[in-house]
């Protein structure tokens, strides 16, 4: 519920602010997708629905081709979610690994952003890594 | 690896859906113009209230910087009118000059030159025509002046002369002022005038010889003569040299 809700507030609020809060957007919106896909072995649909709409709404903001993120990407997320989820790891490095990767997908998405921002425009993703990190472990707590 | 029917089932539709989309590019722009429609739609109340709310700040800041330049103004109004106030003072003395130069500034009477064409030696009647007439202003009772010395007056005029009646002929007759005392005279067809009567008083004034009479004009007062005795009879004896060829009329008078 939470996720849509994002979701949702990602849509209505993208162009209307700068520029800087239009990529930490999508950046929220590639993070909600992976978060999604990557936080079970088992995925469920609502998920991979969220991962869906989540990954829609980058397409439609980017001008990318509609749902190549769902054709392309899905298989190799399965692959790394099995990896993931196989071992047991904590939860903090799952997070961390969801916020790199990210990070690595907005830098193939916007290469010049990491030219632009400076040191302290960081500490705004890191927030994201923070609810990365609480919303695993709260989901971790409801499923034991 | 994919364990669930359904997640299986709905990427194989998205799948299907993807590659309609790129077989028909059409398909795809109308989608993401149709996202876009619901976007704007669902913004608006939204981006309503998000301008009312920045309307409202901006009127706080701006209402704010308003009264501290209200109160800036009022100090330097303050200020000003005390510095108004010196200057006036200051300058009083020189408020009558400002009303001399600017306000109460005399008016000229308004003449128009004149020539003699007709009798100039005024020996038939003692009247005499000028090349002026109604189209340039003249009226019946304008004053013909050399000067300050009244020559005539307008008897009777057309449009292009008047005839004029000599302050010597015996047609001629006017109210003077001597002394602040008004009086009747007329002409005698002699170089003189006589006496009627004193116009307002019943007590006769004893008139002295040389004292000027005027006759009162509404810009300026013109000179009939000065006084003289005849066999102890005080008349008005008017300028003997008259310079005929440098005649006005006074319109306005």
């Amino acid at each position: 519920m939470v996720r849509i809700f994002l979701i949702i507030l990602c849509f209505l609020s993208y162009g209307n602010f700068n520029y800087a809060i239009d990529i930490f957007l999508i950046f929220s919106l590639i993070n909600l997708a992976f978060y999604s896909f990557l936080k079970e072995k088992k995925i469920k649909l609502s998920d991979f629905l969220i991962f869906i709409s989540s990954s829609y709404l980058i397409e439609i903001f980017l001008g990318l081709p509609l749902f190549i993120s769902v054709v392309a990407l899905s298989i190799p997320l399965l692959l790394l979610s099995n990896i993931i989820n196989n071992f047991f790891v904590h939860f903090s490095i799952i997070s961390i690994f969801i916020f790199i990767l990210s990070l690595i997908t907005l830098y193939f998405l916007y290469p010049e952003i990491f030219i632009i921002m400076k040191f302290k425009d960081y500490f705004l993703y890191f927030l994201v890594l923070i609810f990365l990190g609480i919303s695993l472990r709260l989901d971790g707590k409801e499923q034991n | 690896m994919i364990n669930n029917k359904k997640v299986f089932l709905i990427y194989i539709v998205f799948f299907f859906v993807f590659l309609t989309f790129l077989l028909f590019p059409k398909y795809e722009n109308n989608t993401k113009l149709y996202s876009f429609f619901i976007k704007e739609k669902l913004e608006k109340p939204f981006s309503f209230i998000g301008s009312k709310i920045t309307k409202f700040i901006f009127l706080l800041e701006s209402n704010k910087e308003h009264l501290n330049k209200i109160t800036q103004l009022e100090k330097e109004n303050k200020y000003l009118i005390n510095i108004n106030n010196y200057l006036k003072t200051i300058t009083s003395k020189y408020t009558d000059q400002y009303y001399i130069f600017h306000e109460n500034y005399p008016t000229a009477p308004i003449s128009i030159g004149a020539s003699i064409i007709g009798d100039k030696n005024l020996l038939l009647n003692k009247s005499f025509v000028i090349n002026k007439g109604s189209l340039n202003g003249v009226n019946i009772g304008n004053y013909v002046i050399d000067g300050v010395n009244v020559i005539g007056r307008i008897k009777s005029i057309t449009n292009y002369n008047a005839e004029v009646v000599s302050v010597t002929s015996s047609d001629y007759g006017d109210e003077v002022i001597i002394d602040n005392e008004l009086f009747i005279v007329t002409g005698t067809n002699n170089n003189y005038l006589s006496f009627l009567r004193q116009k307002n008083d019943i007590e006769e004034i004893s008139l002295k010889k040389n004292l000027k009479v005027f006759i009162k004009n509404d810009f300026v007062d013109l000179t009939l003569g000065k006084i003289d005795f005849i066999n102890q009879q005080a008349v008005i004896v008017v300028p003997q040299i008259i310079n005929l060829d440098n005649l006005r009329v006074l319109i306005n008078g």
